[in-house]
C-alpha cells in the first residue's frame, strides 16, 4: 500500500515535470536548439506577475492570463535575443551558449523583484480526497489532467493540423521551408511564445501547489524540464510526457528510500545513465542520425 | 589490393547497394559512373571507412578492415576528397594542407605544377572552385596516399578547368596510387584514361558505355 | 596598491583558469558545463593536502591537477558517443554529481585553530596555508598570476603545435579530420583530460587564497562564467578567455554602480557580443588574418 501511495504521489509530481517538458520539446522540435534560459523566462514571467498583483491587488482569475501573457512575452525576448541573429547552421551552440548567458540575467533581474527568498503565491485551494486508502491531492490531479490534455492538444495539432505541417516542415528543413514560401521567422517567434504559454501553466500549477515562489524556481524549471525531456527522447512530445512522469515516480522512490537530499542526485545519476546507456531517451530518437549525420551528407 | 566483397548497403528499406564486388589495383585508374542516386557516393564511403556496409567485407591487402574507422584507413594509404569541398573558412589554405613545412618544400613541385601556389595565403572563399578542388586532391597527395578516391570532382567546374584537372591528375598521380573517380560525367574518366564501371540498380556493371 | 584591487585582480587571475579549461574543450569542438566540478575537485583536493595532510604547495596543487583531470578523463569516457547537446548536458550532470557528493563527504580533525576536514555543507574551512606560511595578498597574487601566465605562454607556444592544429581541426570538421587519417578519440580524450586538470589546479590556488571551501561556491554559475569568458573571448588565440574575464570582472564587478547590476549586465552583454561576434572577439579567422599580414610584411 505503502508503495502505491508514493508511486501515485511520484506520478502526479511528475505530471508537474512533463508540462514543462513539453514546452521544452515544442522549442526543440521544431528549431532543433534548446533553451536553456527557459526556466528562467518563466520565473521572469511569474515575478513580473506578482509585482504586478502586488500594485493592482487583483483577484486570482485575473492572474492566470497575466502569468501567461508574462511568461510568453519573456520567452519572446529569449527568442528574438538570442535564437533569431543565430539563424544559420552554425549557429545552433551559440545560440545555446546565449540563452545560457541569458538565464544570468532573468534570474537576476526575478530576484530584484522578488527581493525575499520566499513569497506566497496564490493558491487554487482545491482539497485532497481519499479513494480506497489512497489520497490524491486535488491540484495535483489538476496537474496531471491538464498535462494530459496539452499533450494531446500538440500532438493532434502537430500531427493533424495544417500548421503542424508547416512546424515539421520548419523542424525538418528550415531552409527548404523557407524557399517553400514559409515564414521561418515567425513560425520561430510563435513556437517560443506557445512554449511560453505552456510553460506560464505549468508554473501557474506547479507554484500553486506549492502555494510560494523562490528565486531557485528557474533553475528548477530547466532542470526537471530538460532532463524529463532528455529521458523522453529529445524532441518527441509524448516522451516529454512519459519523461516527466516516469522522472517523478523515480525521485519518489529514491527519495524515499535514501532520503530527501537524493533526489537532486537522483535527478542527475538517471539523467546521466540515461545519456551513457540510451542517448535517445525512452522513444529512442536516433541521435547519431539526428544530429550529426542528419544535415551532413557527405 | 583492396577489394570489396557482397556489399550490401540499405537506406530506410530501399537497396542501395546490392552483392557488389570490385577490387582496386595500385596503378590503375577505375572511374565509376552512374546516374543520380545509384549509389556511387555510398560505395566510396564505404570503401574508405565513412559508412559500414549491412553485409559483406572491405579487404586490404587479404586483411579485413571493414569495420576500421575512416581515419584508420586514411592512415593506410586510402585517401578522399569530398563531393562538395571542405575548408575551414577560418584558415588560410596553407594551413589547411595540415602537413609541415618541410614535406611543403619538397613537394614544391607538385604545388606549383597545379598553380596553387599563389593561392596559399588566402582564405577559402577567396579562391575559385576548381583551384580548391586541386587543393584538396594535393592534400592528399601530400600524404602519399596508397588508393584515392574522388568523389564528384566535376561537380561545378567548367570545361576548360575539368580538362585542366585532368591534365593535374595525370601529371602528378604516379604509378603506385590507385585513382578513384566516382562522377555522373564521363569527360575526366575519358581524360585521365580511367577503366570505366557503371553501377546500376544496385549492381556494378562492366561498362562499355563508351558507344 | 591598495587591497581591493588586489582581491579583484587574484580573483580575475582564478576566474581565468575556468576560461582557459572550457576554451580546451571548445577547441576539440565540445561545450562542457561542467568545468566548475573539476575547480571544485581540485580546491578540495589541494586542502586536503595542505592543511590535513601537511603537503608542500607545490606537490598539493600536483595532485589537484592530477586528481581533477583523472575525473574529467573518467567524464570523457563515459561521453564517447556524446556530442555537442549530449555532451553539454552530459557534463553538466556529472558536474553536479560530483558537486553534490562534496556534501557528504565528512572527515574532520580538530586542531588548536579550528576544525579541519571537509564536513559535508559545511565545507572544509580553516585552510591556514597563507597564514601559517605568510603570504601577503600580494604575494598570492604573484604567485597566481605568474602560474597563469606559464599556463598561457605554453599554450601559446603549444598553439602552434601539430597537436593542437589536429585538435582545431577535430573540432571543426571531424569528417575531415578522418579523412587525412587524424582519429577525433584521441584528441576529445587528452583535451577533456587536461581542461578538468587546468580548472583543478586553478580550483586549488582559489582554495589556498579564499581559506574556506565549500560544495556550494561550485554550482552551475560558475560554469557559465568560465563558458562564457571563453567563448566571448574568442577561440583564435589563448588571450580570448582572459578578454572575457577582464570584461565581466574587470570592468563590471570594479566599477561599483554597475557591480549592483553585474549579472544582470553581463547576461545581456554576452548575448549582445554574440550577435556582433558570433565566433568571439579574437576569432580563429581574425588571429589568421593578422598571421597573413604578418607573413606578408615579412616577404616584403
Amino acid at each position: 500500500m505503502e508503495y502505491i501511495q508514493i508511486s501515485i504521489d511520484g506520478i502526479l509530481y511528475g505530471s508537474s515535470y512533463s508540462l514543462i517538458a513539453l514546452g521544452f520539446s515544442l522549442v526543440f522540435g521544431v528549431m532543433r536548439r534548446i533553451n536553456l534560459a527557459y526556466g528562467s523566462s518563466l520565473l521572469l514571467g511569474v515575478a513580473i506577475a506578482l509585482w504586478v498583483e502586488n500594485k493592482l491587488n487583483i483577484s486570482i482569475i485575473f492572474f492566470i492570463p497575466i502569468v501567461l501573457f508574462f511568461c510568453s512575452l519573456s520567452n519572446l525576448y529569449v527568442e528574438r535575443f538570442c535564437f533569431a541573429p543565430h539563424n544559420t547552421k552554425a549557429g545552433v551552440v551559440v545560440s545555446m551558449i546565449s540563452s545560457f548567458a541569458i538565464w544570468m540575467q532573468l534570474d537576476e533581474i526575478s530576484s530584484q523583484l522578488l527581493p525575499d527568498r520566499t513569497h506566497s503565491f496564490p493558491s487554487l485551494e482545491i482539497s485532497t480526497f481519499e479513494f480506497g486508502g489512497l489520497f490524491f491531492r486535488g491540484d495535483q490531479i489538476l496537474n496531471i489532467v491538464i498535462a494530459f490534455i496539452i499533450a494531446a492538444i500538440l500532438f493532434l495539432a502537430v500531427y493533424k493540423t495544417k500548421y503542424g505541417i508547416v512546424l515539421r516542415a520548419v523542424s525538418n528543413s528550415a531552409d527548404t521551408a523557407k524557399l517553400m514560401g514559409c515564414n521561418t521567422n515567425l513560425v520561430n517567434s510563435l513556437t517560443f511564445i506557445v512554449a511560453g504559454v505552456i510553460g506560464g501553466i505549468a508554473a501557474f500549477l506547479v507554484l500553486s501547489t506549492e502555494s510560494q515562489v523562490t528565486p531557485l524556481f528557474g533553475f528548477w524549471c530547466t532542470l526537471k524540464g530538460l532532463v524529463a525531456m532528455m529521458i523522453g527522447g529529445l524532441g518527441s512530445l509524448t516522451g516529454a510526457f512519459w519523461g516527466g512522469l516516469l522522472l517523478g515516480l523515480l525521485e519518489a522512490h529514491l527519495s524515499y528510500q535514501f532520503g530527501p537530499i537524493s533526489r537532486e542526485i537522483t535527478t542527475f545519476s538517471i539523467l546521466l545513465i540515461f545519456l551513457i546507456i540510451r542517448p535517445g531517451g525512452l522513444m529512442g530518437v536516433n541521435i547519431y542520425k539526428d544530429l550529426k549525420s542528419r544535415d551532413e551528407r557527405i | 589490393m583492396l577489394e570489396l566483397k557482397g556489399l550490401k548497403k540499405l537506406f530506410g528499406g530501399i537497396t542501395v547497394l546490392n552483392d557488389v564486388n570490385i577490387a582496386f589495383q595500385r596503378g590503375n585508374k577505375i572511374g565509376l559512373s552512374g546516374g543520380n542516386g545509384t549509389g556511387k557516393s555510398t560505395l566510396l564511403n564505404i570503401a574508405t571507412g565513412f559508412l559500414t556496409a549491412e553485409e559483406g567485407a572491405v579487404i586490404l591487402n587479404g586483411d579485413d578492415i571493414t569495420h576500421f574507422e575512416a581515419w584508420k584507413l586514411s592512415r593506410l594509404g586510402v585517401k578522399r576528397t569530398f563531393q562538395k569541398v571542405r575548408f575551414n573558412e577560418a584558415l588560410i589554405l596553407k594551413e589547411q594542407l595540415y602537413t609541415s613545412d618541410d614535406i611543403i618544400k619538397r613537394n614544391l613541385h607538385i604545388l606549383e605544377g597545379a598553380d596553387i601556389i599563389d593561392y596559399l595565403y588566402s582564405f577559402p572563399n577567396e579562391v575559385p572552385l576548381p583551384i580548391l578542388r586541386k587543393i584538396e586532391v594535393t592534400r592528399a597527395l601530400l600524404n602519399r596516399p596508397k588508393y584515392l578516391f574522388l568523389d564528384e570532382p566535376s561537380a561545378g567546374m567548367a570545361a576548360t578547368d575539368l580538362h585542366d584537372f585532368g591534365e593535374f591528375l595525370n601529371n602528378f598521380i604516379d604509378a603506385e596510387t590507385c585513382l578513384v573517380v566516382v562522377e555522373h560525367r564521363l569527360e575526366l574518366m575519358k581524360k585521365i584514361d580511367a577503366k570505366i564501371y557503371e553501377l546500376r540498380d544496385g549492381k556494378l556493371v562492366n561498362g562499355n558505355i563508351f558507344v | 596598491m591598495s587591497l581591493y584591487l588586489v582581491t579583484i585582480l587574484t580573483n580575475m587571475t582564478l576566474i581565468s583558469f575556468i576560461a582557459i579549461s572550457a576554451y580546451l574543450i571548445l577547441i576539440v569542438g565540445e561545450v562542457s558545463f561542467g568545468q566548475q566540478a573539476f575547480f571544485g575537485i581540485g580546491a578540495y583536493m589541494t586542502a586536503t593536502s595542505t592543511a590535513l595532510l601537511g603537503l608542500d604547495i607545490v606537490i598539493a596543487l600536483f595532485f589537484a591537477f592530477m586528481v581533477s583531470s583523472s575525473f574529467a578523463l573518467v567524464l570523457s569516457f563515459l561521453t564517447v558517443r556524446l556530442s555537442g547537446l549530449y555532451f553539454a548536458v552530459a557534463s553538466l550532470s556529472f558536474a553536479e554529481l560530483l558537486r553534490l557528493s562534496l556534501y557528504k563527504v565528512e572527515y574532520t580533525v580538530e586542531t588548536n585553530s579550528g576544525t579541519i576536514g571537509p564536513n559535508g555543507p559545511e565545507g572544509f574551512q580553516n585552510i591556514r596555508w597563507i597564514f601559517e606560511n605568510n603570504i601577503s595578498p600580494e604575494n598570492f597574487l604573484v604567485i597566481a598570476l605568474s602560474s597563469l601566465l606559464t599556463l598561457i605562454i605554453l599554450l601559446i607556444f603549444m598553439e602552434n603545435s601539430k597537436l593542437f592544429k589536429n585538435a582545431r581541426l577535430v573540432g571543426k570538421d571531424q569528417i575531415v579530420a578522418q579523412s587525412i587519417g587524424i582519429g577525433p578519440f584521441f584528441y576529445r580524450i587528452g583535451f577533456i583530460t587536461l581542461a578538468g586538470g587546468v580548472a583543478g589546479f586553478g580550483g586549488g590556488l582559489f582554495a589556498l587564497f579564499n581559506t574556506y571551501v565549500e560544495p556550494s561556491m561550485f554550482g552551475i554559475m560558475l560554469g557559465v562564467h568560465g563558458l562564457a569568458y571563453s567563448i566571448i573571448g574568442g577561440l583564435g588565440y589563448p588571450l580570448g578567455p582572459l578578454i572575457g574575464v577582464f570584461i565581466d570582472i574587470g570592468l563590471l564587478e570594479s566599477v561599483r554602480f554597475l557591480s549592483e547590476y553585474r549579472m544582470i549586465l553581463f547576461g545581456g552583454l554576452v548575448a549582445a557580443i554574440l550577435i556582433i561576434f558570433p565566433e568571439g572577439i579574437i576569432s580563429p579567422r581574425l588571429v589568421s588574418r593578422i598571421k597573413r599580414k604578418l607573413v606578408k610584411k615579412n616577404n616584403a
